[in-house]
């Protein structure tokens, strides 16, 4: 580390963005308040919550759910959802659809590109780098050891997320799910489905 | 770019984690905040801090594992927020250096 830093690297760390962030209100660059407003935004409008809704209504919706995959952006600015789909990366949102054949995994090998609109901040383990590498290299075993065992007949196509293209997937709605409504449909997308690691599980009968 | 080995495995926790906390710590929270602020304030097209985090990572990841050390992925944002901070004239390099006591 740095002369003049704590040894301790988690300190020195934490000491550097103090400098930074001070350095540049200081340059009037930015103000502490206008950094508090971007994350109070993400830590309560951009959750996935969003993505919930937004495959409730595919899962309700045919014709939604024919427009999601075709222009997400568009699709997605039909729900009345408290997004900024201008900003934070809205518009590279592409959603991809499980089918029973089909079934699709979000990654990022070269950082942790993620559709923050939809589903909030990623998992810590989403952007580890042995993650990252091997669900690249050997998916299917990747989704066997976190127990999604895909039959070999379905098709798995993996989708590597980039400053363009910041997919998520619409999941298999569940059996014994007939005649719930959207939101209760909502309740049940969990964010492990729609990066792909994980199936919707039927809801306890 | 050189793949980790192969029997390395996920963390136990690798699904299920819908409620762990995004951030370890406040001083990841500001520097994702600094990041994300000033890019949507028009001070630099998010893909020049990407690209930043992209290189950040590579190198990291290039390192034979033996010199790597604990992989902390908020140094990397960190270091990748500190360049493009640099190459779009918001902080002059030797701002950033007196800064780091360098």
């Amino acid at each position: 580390m740095q002369f003049g830093y704590p040894e301790n690297r988690e300190a020195a760390s934490a000491a550097r963005v103090r400098a930074l962030e001070a350095l540049l209100i200081e340059k009037g660059v930015i103000t502490g308040a206008t950094v508090d407003k971007v994350l109070g935004y993400f830590e309560t409008d951009m959750t996935p919550l969003n993505g919930a809704k937004i495959v409730a209504r595919a899962w309700t919706d045919p014709e939604f759910a024919e427009r999601l995959v075709k222009d997400t952006p568009a699709a997605v600015a039909e729900l009345d959802l408290p997004i900024g789909m201008d900003g934070a990366e809205g518009e590279h949102l592409q959603a991809v659809a499980n089918t029973r054949g089909v079934h699709n995994l979000v990654i990022c090998t070269l950082c942790s590109c993620f559709p923050w609109p939809v589903l909030g901040l990623p998992p810590y383990w989403y952007k580890d780098p042995t993650f990252r590498a091997r669900a690249a290299r050997e998916p299917r075993v990747v989704l066997k050891e976190i127990g999604l065992d895909l039959d070999p007949s379905v098709e798995l196509r993996v989708w590597d997320s980039s400053g363009h293209s910041r997919w998520f997937v619409v999941p298999q709605r569940p059996a014994g799910t007939d005649g719930m409504s959207e939101e209760e449909l909502a309740a049940l997308v969990t964010t492990e489905s729609m990066i792909g690691i994980a199936e919707v599980p039927a809801p306890a009968a | 770019m050189e793949a980790p080995a192969t029997t390395a495995t996920l963390h136990e926790s690798c699904i299920a984690d819908v409620d762990a906390p995004t951030f370890d710590a406040d001083w990841q929270r500001r520097a994702f905040g600094v990041a994300v602020a000033l890019s949507e304030f028009g001070h630099y097209p998010w893909d020049a801090f990407q690209q930043q985090l992209i290189v950040a990572i590579r190198d990291w990841e290039s390192v034979p594992a033996s010199g790597q050390g604990t992989w902390q992925y908020y140094d990397h944002w960190l270091a990748a927020l500190e360049r493009v901070l640099v190459s779009h004239g918001l902080v002059a390099e030797d701002e950033l250096r007196a800064l780091l006591g360098e």
